[in-house]
């Protein structure tokens, strides 16, 4: 026995299918997506912080900066904030030239770094401790339990 | 038509027997399922109970030291699953003198300030000020909620106090007698929304946690945090000097970094 529609119900029928993997699709990108990203893993069964869940998701990754991959996750962030200001200095200038390239190897003050470049030196000012590496001056400070540097100069 | 009456008959005695029957297996199945549910619940409060028991005890505890072995999955981005080892050790003196060491942070808390310091080659320090926290179960909470800090060990710390999360506890079981460390312990097993975790709780009037076992769900991977705990419950008295941090010549003070969750 062979179901027969006739040709209203068929169209409906194959906009609805179409419609169903529109709506799938991009829910299993993300899924997919969710999974890379990943929150770390729960080393404590009470949560010492009594504020909303998300609080407590931050508090995992915040456990997961332990692993080098991770720090080298927060150096990229940074490449990001470096890119950003790029793009502005090329909106502003107009033109896509090696000067536009200069500006995103430069290191831009309040950019964040967990690790330093080699032979820093520490300078103390005012009270305060610096890390001062060739031109560029770091001030070192705890992001969570890991030391991050951030660039005063 | 007789026979064909003692065969209708017959049939309809079958059916009854094989009607009373399912009904019987059915009730015996009704009586099994309650029964198992009943168990299950006895199962779970006496859980309960037994972590009750030990996180009242570890708050009795007038001082302690402690030696945690720690195994800790990291799901790289490849997929692939690595276990960390790490060492912790703690020296407590309630309700408010902590002293923290790990392979890369010591934690100090006097009752009046607590520190995180990394020593060389680093040798940053940074120091808050804990005015109306006066017990380490509100500094791991002020730790956190300020200044993003996770406190080592936690758990230790806050079974037993205002932050204990036991109420999120869904299922839980007993799985039997086992040994850590050569010590005799009850293992439970516990289920919550995002978690899975189990404890190892030492036998006898000493009800200590000897190992936790904690497996995060929402990562596909499942990666798992276990902990095996060494527990000194009459170590040295030390004084308040102990737990506080006295910076070297080649220590710098730095500071937080302001936690963006409080903006």
């Amino acid at each position: 026995m062979t179901l027969t529609l006739n040709k209203p119900l068929q169209f409906f029928v194959f906009f609805l299918s179409v419609f169903m993997l529109l709506a799938l699709m991009p829910q299993q990108a993300d899924a997919r997506r969710g999974n890379k990203k990943g929150g770390g893993t729960r080393t404590s069964v009470n949560r010492s912080s009594n504020k909303n869940r998300n609080v407590n998701v931050n508090s995992n990754k915040s456990s997961n900066t332990n692993v080098n991959v991770n720090r080298n996750k927060n150096t990229n962030r940074n490449v990001n904030v470096d890119i950003d200001v790029d793009r502005r200095g090329r909106r502003r200038g107009g033109v896509w030239t090696g000067v536009a390239v200069g500006v995103s190897t430069a290191i831009v003050v309040g950019a964040i770094v967990s690790t330093l470049p080699k032979g820093c030196t520490t300078i103390i000012q005012n009270g305060i401790s610096y890390q001062q590496c060739g031109t560029v001056r770091y001030q070192p400070q705890y992001s969570g339990n890991n030391v991050t540097y951030i660039v005063v100069k | 038509m007789r026979k064909i009456r003692m065969k209708k008959k017959i049939i309809t005695s079958l059916f009854l027997l094989l009607g009373l029957s399912f009904s019987s297996m059915s009730q015996a199945n009704e009586k099994d399922s309650s029964s198992e549910k009943e168990l299950a619940l006895s199962e779970m409060s006496l859980a309960i109970q037994a972590l009750n028991n030990m996180s009242g005890y570890l708050r009795s505890l007038d001082r302690f030291s402690i030696h945690a072995d720690i195994y800790v999955d990291e799901v790289l981005e490849n997929g692939q699953k690595i276990q960390q080892t790490k060492s912790i050790a703690a020296s407590v003196n309630p309700p408010s003198m902590l002293m923290v060491q790990t392979l890369k942070h010591e934690f100090y808390y006097n009752g009046d300030n607590f520190t995180i310091f990394t020593p060389k080659p680093e040798g940053f320090y940074a120091t808050f000020k804990t005015p109306k926290a006066k017990t380490i179960g509100k500094l791991i909470r002020k730790a956190k909620d300020d200044f993003d800090i996770d406190i080592p060990l936690s758990d230790i710390f806050l079974w037993g106090s205002n932050n204990d999360n036991s109420s999120e506890i869904q299922e839980a079981t007993l799985i039997g007698v086992e040994r850590v460390n050569g010590v005799s312990c009850n293992h439970f097993a516990f289920r919550q929304k995002d978690i899975d975790w189990q404890i190892c709780i030492q036998r006898g009037d000493m009800p200590l946690p000897l190992k936790l076992v904690i497996t995060t769900k929402l990562e596909e991977a499942q990666p798992q945090y276990v902990a095996l705990f060494k527990w000194d419950t009459s170590p040295i008295l030390q004084n308040e000097q102990y737990y506080t941090f006295i910076p070297d010549e080649n220590d710098h003070k730095i500071d937080f970094q302001p936690n963006k969750k409080n903006k």
